[in-house]
């Protein structure tokens, strides 16, 4: 299979960003460090919100502005060309214990200058010290949770700040009124407030924090407006027109309302970069961009401003800039959300709130955008119904089995089914978007959707081992004996009730992280991008928003329901082993039990292949999960919703993690996101998919991630991309949320292994996004390889 | 339908997602047992009408259950379902496996049934394989009447040896036949099949005639099948019939790889696979003949 393709379907202009955009080397940018270190400490006197507005105005001041010749969007992150912003309020230990290594680690490396390590050892790490926010949370949690977080039964989301990423961000509003209204808004609401109100000091905080950061973004587009009026003196007479064209948009929007196609995408483009500005942003959502983009598009063309190729150039260039975004992840961070740590999930198709497909020209043309320019962002979740329109659909499959591997399919019915059992009206359920890489949101509500992760098998291990680690990261690993159960039954009461002290536990973290965000983690930009806070005066951190809902993840189901299905068939049914017997060829890893070990392998049931018996318990699992946390509300007053994904987590976690009754050794993996064990799948396909149809994902609201791997010569004519359409109809129709494939055979997985310089273009769809093969570690690469890949057989 | 539920067949394999034998998302029954030996057969576990345990060395740990050694499964090859059956069911890995399932005609239809959500969207259904189906005549027809009343596409293929009778009955329970055609001179077809070809081709006739829907296939083998002579008199007889289309399924050696990992008597062909100018130069010469061949992937 050849891995190159056709570029020449862009622009020269294009085809020179994309290649500045993939070329450039990652770096670092101290503008927004230095900023918010300064405002926190230099001025204790003001709340922090006010001390995070300030920061952002002083980073909007200082950032250096570019604009490259080539450019008709304009607007940089950082002053570098593919520049990282620092949060040291979020997180600051591993900058200072890491700084030496983030280029010389194995993948995922950053250029860091002497100069900008000896500043940040010098000045800006010292104060954050203890100080920052994941210390204070960490310190604040119980000896129960600290257990139960040091021996990995949950971890807490790495990126805490449960900030703009994975939150349905509004764009429509500052499209349509620019953030001046937000300030008028503000500014009115404040008029507003009685004295007698108690929390009348809070509100006007907030609202003030609103304004300076709303001025704070107007100013930074300014001086893009300043700064392209002043080069437009010495451009050609082409460029000059150019550039004062940019610089009349840049003065308007995101200030003022955009009135045009072209400065709706360039308010967007602010927008989104300012938000990369506060906390954490990581994973921005780029939204519904079909939906908020189109009356601009439509106006533009039935008035003959606009051509459609036109409209797509612009579409490109967003998208390339989206690839000049980069994010410095800790290592171990780094290695769970392997070869892609901003997969800003763009969400395209889908219904209104009244129900209609609301698929347009605008969304095909973002197919055809992801299309020509085949790179790793912006991850597109391209939204299904029965209603969808076919021309759109037949694009999607198409880009779908074609081999780019860019694209993952959502099932409008089951997604919004979920919601609305939830307690979500209607009109938000089918207005959701997709955000972090499967976590659908519905309209109007601030997430975090990914929270938290809980580790599936591990409770199991604690379970078998009598309630004590057997394998811990901590050192704290104990060998108990195993409890005795009379059936089954039995132990599955005794696994619930495991699960649900892990859930309280897990609940209890949350409770503190959710504290500590909001006191914190204000974030008075994001709070005006919500629906809630401009009229609540609370910040999004402090319950403002209208909704709220926090995901929590399971981490291996498949690993999970296959060992108890073991347990159930081996132990239980046929009696082969007695338990104890079990527990102790686990304590052994299976140490001079090879055939006893195969046995589990071979003979028990395994998730993925259309069998009830193990099936069953995968949904008997996600059921008692949905159960429990639904009896929770989040710090917020939200929901929690619970999620089946696992970005790279299974491989990570797997590390921690002791044999397991499925017959798999420590260490080893665990099932990636709602599916089975990677490479036990061995029924085909449709057997797989009826097996995860087994599983009520109206219960999984926090999104599940559903991967599958195709040899390409099962999708090579018309009739099999048809045959597959109607293969993933069919799944849906049985109550599948979410698909995703890679088309890719095992023997060109392996010899970009071999050769990786041959295949820097090799896509592949890890769980619920999309890296470059050749930027995955070897454990992750193996696990995508190791996924059944379904053949033409015969 | 007390009788037909009592009936039972021996199923070799029950492949899901076929893509390749008929519209859309398929299921494919391997019926065990077969009338020819064809040289180039890709399926010889599926010759012998019974059971048969089966020995992969390669999958074998030397777990010594019951037993069970890799010296003891070699040297007693072919091995006895009497005496292996209980390893067999032991065997920690698979490495020894019955080839051959029994099936009641409930149970089969149960089985295919799983992917009907998938059959209905993309209008497939279930098609039969083997060996040669029809070997298992009233276990079939019971089974296709079944399908059929489950609302099931349905589709046969067939070697075409077997009793006339036979393919009249099965006719109103099936949508499709794909009958394949081998080598027509009759010597040579006893040559490479161990089977006379007159009654293989006067069915093919007798089908043609009745308007039956029926898909002729030929296995193009280097050297066996795919030489000029045969090609043009395949193409002459094609013609006799008025039959203007047909599938050409070019050989694949790949599956050579299957016989060194199972004990069989089975010999590898050592052939080559076809090349994609060989089945070009079929396909033309057929089309001299007005006959349009379309090249399966299956």
């Amino acid at each position: 299979m050849s891995t190159t393709f056709d570029l020449t379907r862009l622009s020269p202009r294009l085809q020179t960003m994309r290649r500045r955009a993939i070329q450039a080397p990652q770096e670092i940018s101290l503008v927004r460090a230095r900023a918010i270190t300064d405002a926190v400490f230099n001025h204790p006197e003001l709340p922090r919100s006010l001390q995070f507005a300030l920061a952002l105005q002083e980073t909007f001041r200082h950032l250096p502005i570019q604009i490259a010749d080539d450019e008709r969007i304009v607007g940089a992150l950082t002053e570098k060309v593919k520049g990282a912003v620092l949060y040291p309020e979020l997180k600051s230990d591993f900058l200072s214990k890491e700084l030496d290594n983030f280029r010389e680690r194995e993948h995922d490396q950053f250029v860091i200058s002497e100069a900008e390590k000896a500043e940040l050892h010098g000045s800006i790490l010292p104060p954050w010290d203890g100080t920052s926010a994941f210390d204070e949370m960490l310190s604040r949690q119980s000896e129960e949770t600290q257990f139960a977080m040091r021996n990995l039964l949950f971890v807490v989301n790495n990126d805490f700040s449960g900030s703009n990423h994975l939150t349905y961000l509004d764009y429509g509003r500052v499209l349509k009124g620019g953030f001046r209204a937000a300030i008028r808004q503000a500014e009115a609401a404040m008029a507003l407030i009685a004295p007698s109100e108690s929390d009348a000091a809070e509100k006007q905080t907030f609202y003030q924090s609103v304004i300076w950061s709303a001025e704070a973004v107007i100013a930074w587009a300014d001086r893009y407006a300043q700064a392209a009026l002043a080069l437009a003196e010495s451009a050609s007479t082409d460029r000059g027109r150019a550039l004062r064209e940019i610089a009349a948009i840049a003065a308007k929007v995101p200030a003022e309302p955009a009135e045009t196609f072209r400065e709706a995408v360039q308010s967007f483009w602010f927008t989104f970069l300012a938000l990369m500005q506060t906390d954490g942003a990581e994973e921005i959502p780029l939204g519904r961009l079909d939906q908020f983009l189109y009356p601009y598009y439509a106006r533009d063309l039935a008035a003959g401003r606009l051509t459609e190729p036109e409209a797509l150039e612009l579409l490109e260039e967003l998208f390339v800039k989206c690839n000049q975004l980069t994010y410095l992840n800790e290592y171990a961070a780094m290695r769970v959300m392997d070869g892609n740590t901003q997969r800003l999930t763009l969400t395209v198709g889908g219904m209104d709130g009244a129900g209609n497909d609301v698929t347009n020209e605008l969304s095909l043309l973002i197919l055809e955008a992801v299309d020509s320019l085949r790179l790793t962002r912006p991850n597109v979740a391209v939204r299904l119904h029965p209603g969808t329109g076919e021309t759109f659909r037949r694009r999607a499959l198409q880009l779908m089995t074609g081999g780019a591997n860019l694209i993952e399919v959502f099932n409008d019915p089951v997604v919004i089914r979920g919601f609305t059992g939830q307690g979500f009206p209607l009109a938000a359920a089918r207005g959701y978007m997709v955000t972090g890489c499967v976590q659908p949101i519905p309209a109007d509500t601030y997430g975090p959707t990914c929270s938290a992760f809980l580790n599936g098998p591990k409770a199991l291990e604690l379970l078998l081992n009598g309630g004590a680690p057997f394998l811990s990261p901590s050192g704290e690993e104990q060998d108990r004996p195993a409890p005795q159960f009379d059936s089954y039954e039995a132990l599955w009461a005794a696994f619930k009730g495991q699960l649900t002290s892990t859930v309280r536990s897990l609940t209890e973290a949350l409770a503190v992280v959710g504290d500590v965000q909001r006191r914190l983690l204000p974030n008075p930009l994001l709070s005006a991008l919500v629906d809630g806070p401009l009229t609540s005066g609370r910040d999004v951190k402090a319950g403002g928003a209208r909704s709220n809902l926090t995901g929590v993840d399971l981490l291996g189901l498949g690993t999970l329901a296959d060992s108890l299905a073991a347990i159930k068939e081996m132990v239980f049914a046929k009696g082969t082993y007695p338990l104890p017997q079990l527990v102790e060829w686990l304590k052994a890893d299976f140490e001079g039990y090879e055939p006893q070990r195969q046995m589990l392998l071979n003979r028990a049931p395994k998730f993925g292949n259309d069998d009830r018996r193990v099936d069953q318990i995968a949904a008997e699992v996600v059921d008692w999960l949905a159960t429990v946390l639904s009896e929770y509300h989040t710090y917020r007053g939200g929901v929690f919703a619970l999620g089946l994904h696992s970005e790279t987590h299974h491989v990570i976690q797997g590390l921690m993690v002791a044999a397991t009754p499925d017959g798999r050794r420590a260490q080893e993996m665990l099932s990636p996101g709602c599916g089975p064990v990677s490479g036990m799948d061995r029924g085909g396909p449709t057997a797989a998919l009826r097996s995860l149809a087994a599983v009520d994902f109206a219960q999984a609201t926090g999104g599940v991630s559903a991967n599958m791997r195709f040899n390409p010569t099962l999708l090579g004519t018309p009739e099999q991309v048809d045959q597959f359409g109607a293969m993933l109809a069919a799944y849906f129709a049985l109550g599948g949320q979410h698909l995703q494939i890679s088309v890719v055979d095992t023997a060109t997985l392996r010899a970009a292994q071999r050769n990786p310089e041959q295949y820097q273009d090799l896509i592949v769809r890890v769980t619920g996004y999309s890296a470059r093969f050749v930027d995955l570690s070897p454990g992750t690469q193996e696990e995508i390889i190791r996924r059944s890949e379904m053949a033409v057989c015969g | 339908m007390g009788g037909a539920n009592s009936l039972s067949g021996v199923v070799f394999d029950v492949q899901r997602y076929s893509l390749g034998d008929g519209p859309g998302i398929r299921t494919t029954v391997f019926l065990k047992g077969c009338p020819l030996r064809c040289r180039w057969c890709q399926n010889p576990e599926s010759f012998s009408p019974v059971p048969e345990i089966a020995f992969r060395p390669d999958r074998c740990i030397n777990c010594g259950f019951l037993g069970c050694s890799r010296e003891l499964a070699l040297a007693e090859a072919p091995l006895d379902p009497a005496g292996w059956g209980r390893r067999a069911e032991v065997c920690p890995t698979k490495a020894l496996f019955v080839i051959g399932r029994r099936y009641t005609v409930p149970e089969l239809l149960a089985e295919v049934l799983r992917d009907a959500a998938f059959f209905r969207q993309s209008g497939g259904g279930v098609t039969l394989s083997g060996g040669e189906p029809t070997l298992q005549f009233p276990f079939v027809l019971a089974f296709l009447q079944a399908c059929k009343q489950a609302g099931l596409h349905t589709a046969l293929e067939t070697s075409g040896l077997t009793d006339r009778d036979r393919f009249a009955e099965l006719l109103p329970a099936l949508d499709r036949i794909y009958f394949d055609l081998k080598v027509m001179a009759p010597a040579e077809h006893r040559r490479l099949t161990g089977a006379d070809n007159h009654p293989i081709l006067a069915n093919a006739r007798w089908l043609a005639e009745t308007g039956a829907p029926v898909t002729f296939r030929v296995p193009l083998v280097p050297g066996m099948t795919a030489t000029p002579d045969n090609i043009q008199a395949l193409g002459r007889f094609l013609s006799e019939l008025s039959v203007m289309g047909v599938e050409l399924c070019p050989y694949h050696n790949t599956w050579e790889q299957k016989l060194s990992r199972l004990t069989t008597k089975h010999l590898p062909l050592g052939l080559p696979s076809l090349t994609a100018a060989e089945t070009a130069a079929v396909v033309a010469a057929l089309s001299q003949r007005g006959i349009a061949a379309k090249v399966s992937h299956g």
